[in-house]
């Protein structure tokens, strides 16, 4: 049941700077984060934003990334408008973030559970805590993710993908954090090491009050995770509601087409980014408005089978079409 | 992380480089130092062995290089000195990149004989160049043939280990394992699919190698390996060293050396433009 | 421990080519085997025959080669043979007397090279692609790029003959006799010779460290520590600084040849009484037992120091420890 919000985003815009163009990344996207205990999916192919979510969410906005306009707010305070100083405070403490290529962010020269006792003598003062307690600390966390001591002690390369992933969320957990922010966390691992992380996500959230944001674009990891998901497309929310209504009753003619092209609702894609090559959804526009003339158009309007003369004029906003179900469609203006 | 990104069109590579300050204004040295190269027999009256002036005059109208202690005209000699040093390390460059090349291809493209090649390319690259060069000069008759064999047997090394570290990286890539799936023979592969992907960084090396081969060649010009008396950059500093000082003559000193590190230079900065260009790891974001 | 002994084997395999090169050598070269390792281009006839005898080359090829290989390395010191220059001084007694001035020569040379690109390194870092981190770039280009040999004449041209603040060549002043005038007199000679030599790696070992340095920045575990909420100074400290580190050793250990190749030409320059010098001094004679045992003890410093870079380098890198 939603309490306060915790966590929130009013009309983000962020984009990117590259060599000749200007990619928008998140266009007035508008969130918010219910208190404790609350999990939301993000499904959308990449290019989508869904990263840059992600990313804004930790106040991870960096050249050549620029956050145009709308604000991160957490807890009444913008995250973006923080020092130095309380955006470390923030980033790990309240939110955390596991992501796909996160086996890589290991230091090569720094064993496991160093890591760990790092991060908790950082955050929470190297006066306060010792060495030895963070040690324990950190042993205990590990050994709770199915490591053992002598994984613990291990360099990074020397452990395996599904073994560096639980030390990385076992890093992510340690300060205790509100909000985990996980973007494809297993995207890289086996079916089998991807359920066990799974389960331990699903854990974590259940024994510490945890509330997750998962973004990915396998739909098919959701269910039994998380309560409500949202689809992203070209920087925009299309559609947002509890899990079951999105999937069994889309609203948004993407989600439609995204969920059609599954073999099944539970089966793996054998190539997960295939099916989005397969509908022809573009995996980015190729012609980027710039700033100026951000189109006041739907941009899906080109390929959705229910394109009428008012998509290509107007801009559909997120509303609320039935009470719990947003979406971004003129079909239900 | 997912790089969010609208892939921006691939420009040729050529036209890349040409956008490199340091290519340009390194092909812009080299040019210069060509063109005088070219011409310069046309400035000069003076054969440089001739005596044409008096001794040890500081540049003038007539000399603008100055003369040395035998009254030479330096810029002559400064001029057909070229052509011992700068050939002899295109040569030495060429052969070496070619050398390098195919070694660090079939290094890194198989696995055991590929490890074998890359020992024997560290062990290469252990070797002291100089002092050996020197060893097997003092024995053997120093021609420029030899000492430009001398030369490639060490600079292949470094070749080949930039090209096997990228062979390693685009041996994982997809379009290699198609052409594994595809039954394409391992010989095949290495000369149509890999070979063409690390030809520019060979031809980085090479360019560098012309730089680094000309400071080697000169340095055993000025240590008298090889016949002084034949004019040659390094040569004009070996008289410069022995009589230069005891008659002041700077610019007898100053002017040979200021030429070779222009050359080498502003082949450093093509090559190292060029490999920036190549080697994705290099490339600023 | 692999990594290791396979670097031993490499350094081994070295070696046995540089004392089989050194013995075959002479032997198939143009001339007689005796005229080269005794003579030179003098004293021919009776002399020569005599000193055939002595030096042992009437005897078969293989007792040759095994009295080379136990003059080498079952003696000490190794016997080189007798210097033709320097007659009647033997090889390694020369080298006994410069071995250490070139080891000082190189150490500290290598040290302010370091030292100096880490703080070219460390400035330009702070603004990045900023003017300081330019001009860093381009002139440590052309310091690569411009010989040793010529930057080290200038220098004597400029501060030893016109400024006279610097002597103009020697290793040491033969009046000083306190130790304390003595060191002094060390210095004052080696500041020359090493600004030249460090000069020169100071250009190889700024791009080096640029390029690691920059690697590193751009690399996952680097951004995942900031956002982990660590301090920008333990980031610094044990990410970059620490990961920047292993490919700068390594590739120093790789560059210990270029360093005695111009360690030699610096000494030549300067007369820094070395064994580069030695060397140099052994062309114009053509005096092969002193080019050979220089060869040796100079690929001997490569060897060791490498191998000593080789033991750093596995202590800090926990990739190369495998069991």
């Amino acid at each position: 049941m939603p309490t306060e919000t915790l966590l929130e985003l009013t009309d983000l815009t962020v984009q990117y700077r590259l060599e000749n163009s200007i990619v928008t990344a998140l266009d007035g996207v508008s969130l918010s984060i219910p208190g404790r205990n609350y999990s939301l999916g993000v499904i959308g192919e990449s290019g989508s934003g869904k990263t840059t979510l992600g990313l804004s969410m930790m106040g991870a906005i960096e050249a050549p990334g620029r956050v145009v306009s709308g604000d991160v707010v957490y807890q009444g305070k913008s995250v973006l408008r923080r020092n130095q100083n309380q955006l470390r405070r923030y980033r790990w403490e309240e939110v955390a973030m596991v992501y796909q290529s996160a086996m890589n962010s290991l230091n090569p020269v720094k064993k496991s559970v160093d890591h760990i006792v790092e991060v908790i003598r950082e955050h929470q003062g190297r006066e306060r805590i010792s060495k030895h307690e963070a040690y324990d600390t950190a042993i205990k966390l590990l050994s709770s993710m199915g490591l053992k001591q002598q994984q613990a002690d291990a360099y990074a390369h020397e452990l395996s993908g599904g073994m560096r992933q639980r030390v990385v969320i076992a890093m992510a957990l340690a300060l205790s954090p509100k909000i985990l922010i996980a973007d494809e966390p297993t995207s890289a691992l086996d079916v089998v090491t991807q359920k066990q992380i799974l389960a331990i996500l699903r854990r974590e959230m259940v024994k510490n009050n945890l509330s997750l944001i998962f973004i990915t674009h396998e739909i098919s990891l959701l269910s039994g995770l998380v309560e409500d998901v949202m689809v992203m497309y070209s920087g925009e929310i299309f559609e947002k509601g509890p899990l079951d209504k999105v999937l069994f009753e889309p609203l948004h003619p993407y989600t439609e087409m995204l969920l059609s092209t599954l073999l099944t609702f539970d089966s793996r894609l054998p190539e997960t980014s295939g099916a989005f090559h397969n509908t022809g959804a573009p995996s980015f526009p190729q012609e980027i408005p710039t700033a100026k003339n951000l189109g006041n158009y739907c941009k899906y309007a080109g390929r959705c089978k229910y394109t009428f003369d008012r998509c290509l004029r107007e801009k559909p906003l997120l509303k609320e079409a039935s009470p719990g179900r947003w979406t971004a469609c003129h079909k239900y203006n | 992380m997912e790089t969010l990104i609208a892939v921006p069109k691939r420009r040729s590579t050529l036209a890349t480089l040409f956008r490199k300050k340091n290519a340009i204004v390194g092909a812009g040295l080299i040019l210069a130092v060509l063109i005088f190269i070219a011409i310069g027999p046309f400035l000069t009256p003076y054969s440089p062995t001739a005596i044409a002036g008096n001794f040890n005059e500081p540049p003038t109208v007539a000399h603008p290089f100055g003369t040395d202690y035998e009254g030479h005209d330096l810029l002559s000699q400064i001029v057909y000195g070229a052509y011992p040093s700068l050939i002899v390390a295109l040569e030495a460059a060429l052969g070496a990149a070619i050398i390098g090349f195919f070694v660090g291809v079939a290094g890194g493209y198989f696995d055991r004989t590929g490890g074998a090649l890359a020992g024997l390319t560290d062990i290469t690259l252990t070797f002291p160049v100089l002092p050996m060069i020197i060893l097997v000069s003092s024995l053997f008759v120093p021609t420029d043939q030899l000492i430009s064999f001398l030369l490639i047997a060490f600079l292949w090394a470094p070749v080949a280990r930039a090209v096997r570290a990228q062979v390693l990286s685009v041996k994982k890539r997809p379009f290699v394992d198609a052409a594994k799936t595809n039954g394409m023979g391992d010989t095949s592969i290495m000369l149509k699919v890999v070979a063409p992907e690390v030809a520019p960084l060979a031809v980085a090396y090479f360019i560098i190698n012309v730089s680094v081969g000309v400071v080697l060649v000169t340095a055993l010009q000025f240590l008298g390996v090889g016949n002084p008396n034949a004019v040659s950059w390094g040569s004009i500093l070996y008289w410069a060293q022995q009589f230069g000082f005891d008659y002041g003559d700077w610019w007898w000193v100053l002017e040979p050396g200021i030429i070779i590190s222009i050359v080498a230079t502003g082949f450093a900065l093509i090559g190292f433009g060029f490999e920036e260009v190549m080697n994705p790891r290099l490339r600023k974001k | 421990m692999n990594f290791i002994r396979k670097r031993i084997i490499e350094y081994l395999i070295v070696l046995a080519v540089v004392v089989n090169l050194d013995f075959i050598l002479p032997r198939i070269a143009p001339g007689n085997a005796a005229e080269i390792l005794i003579t030179g281009y003098a004293n021919p006839g009776l002399q020569q025959q005599l000193l055939a005898q002595k030096f042992g080359l009437n005897q078969s090829i293989y007792v040759q080669y095994v009295d080379y290989l136990r003059n080498i390395f079952l003696t000490w010191p190794p016997n080189f043979g007798i210097s033709f220059q320097y007659y009647p001084a033997t090889v390694d007694s020369l080298i006994a007397q410069r071995f250490w001035w070139t080891i000082l020569l190189i150490v500290v040379s290598l040290i302010v090279s370091v030292l100096i690109a880490y703080g070219m390194a460390g400035i330009s870092s702070l603004r990045r692609g900023g003017k300081g981190e330019l001009a860093s770039t381009y002139s440590s280009i052309l310091l690569q790029a411009t010989p040793v040999y010529w930057t080290g004449l200038v220098l004597i041209w400029v501060f030893a003959v016109t400024l006279h603040w610097f002597p103009v060549f020697g290793k040491v002043d033969v009046n000083a006799t306190s130790t304390l005038s003595y060191i002094s007199s060390v210095i004052w000679h080696g500041v020359l010779p090493v600004v030249a030599l460090a000069g020169s790696l100071l250009g190889e070992n700024y791009l080096i460290l640029r390029g690691t340095t920059q690697e590193v920045l751009r690399s996952d575990y680097v951004n995942a520590a900031s956002l982990r909420g660590l301090r920008q100074r333990v980031i610094a400290r044990s990410y970059i600084l620490r990961n920047s580190l292993l490919p700068l050793v390594s590739l120093l250990t790789f560059s210990l040849a270029g360093l005695i190749s111009r360690a030699v030409l610096v000494e030549a320059v300067f007369g820094y009484a070395g064994l580069g010098d030695l060397l140099v001094d052994g062309i114009f004679y053509h005096d092969y037992p002193v080019l050979q045992g220089t060869l040796f003890v100079l690929t001997v410093i490569i060897l060791v120091g490498g191998f000593i870079g080789d033991l750093v380098l596995v202590r800090l890198d926990p990739r190369l420890r495998k069991s």
